[in-house]
């Protein structure tokens, strides 16, 4: 398949922004993983032992679903926000 | 596929304005929950479930840190014009 310069066809751009969302995606996971990791060690681990204990293991298992809760109550109070200020201009 | 054919694309660059406006409020998102959770939950992640009292905390936090930002950059802004 020959390119004409400067011209991408449909499937290369589609392939193109289908690549770019993946890796926005894998970015936000990762960025996401980061939070939660920092976040619930420091919460449910506060002295690091030999292993984690089960009730280590509970918390941070409790831990991750909270952040993720928060995470979702946050969002959608930054999207109302969002609206209301474009509303007032 | 060069470089320069992804330059030339105009639904292309539509495309990554889009993206990146979206990462743009999506990073800001995380930063949000970063400080509003340890705010309102005291960074104690040992619970079960939030409370409603946890919710209007976490929404209020939002808003407030919010106004902060705006008055501290249009407090910003007339010092930069007062030229000082």
């Amino acid at each position: 398949m020959s390119l004409e310069p400067g011209k991408l066809d449909v499937s290369q751009r589609r392939q193109i922004m289908t690549t770019v969302q993946q890796q926005l995606a894998i970015q936000m996971a990762q960025e996401l993983l980061q939070k939660l990791s920092d976040k619930c060690f420091k919460a449910c681990v506060p002295k690091p032992g030999g292993t984690l204990s089960s009730s280590e293991q509970k918390c941070i298992g409790q831990c991750s679903d909270r952040y993720m809760e928060a995470w979702n109550i946050v969002s959608r109070a930054y999207g109302e926000r969002i609206k209301r200020e474009q509303q007032r201009q | 596929m060069s470089l320069a054919s992804l330059a030339n694309d105009p639904e292309l660059q539509k495309f990554v304005a889009e993206k990146e406006l979206e990462n743009q409020l999506t990073a800001q998102v995380h930063h949000l929950t970063n400080v509003c959770f340890d705010k309102c939950l005291e960074s104690n992640g040992n619970l079960s479930e939030l409370s409603s009292r946890h919710t209007a905390c976490l929404q209020n936090c939002v808003d407030r840190f919010l106004d902060c930002t705006t008055l501290i950059t249009n407090r910003t802004i007339q010092r930069i014009q007062q030229g000082r």
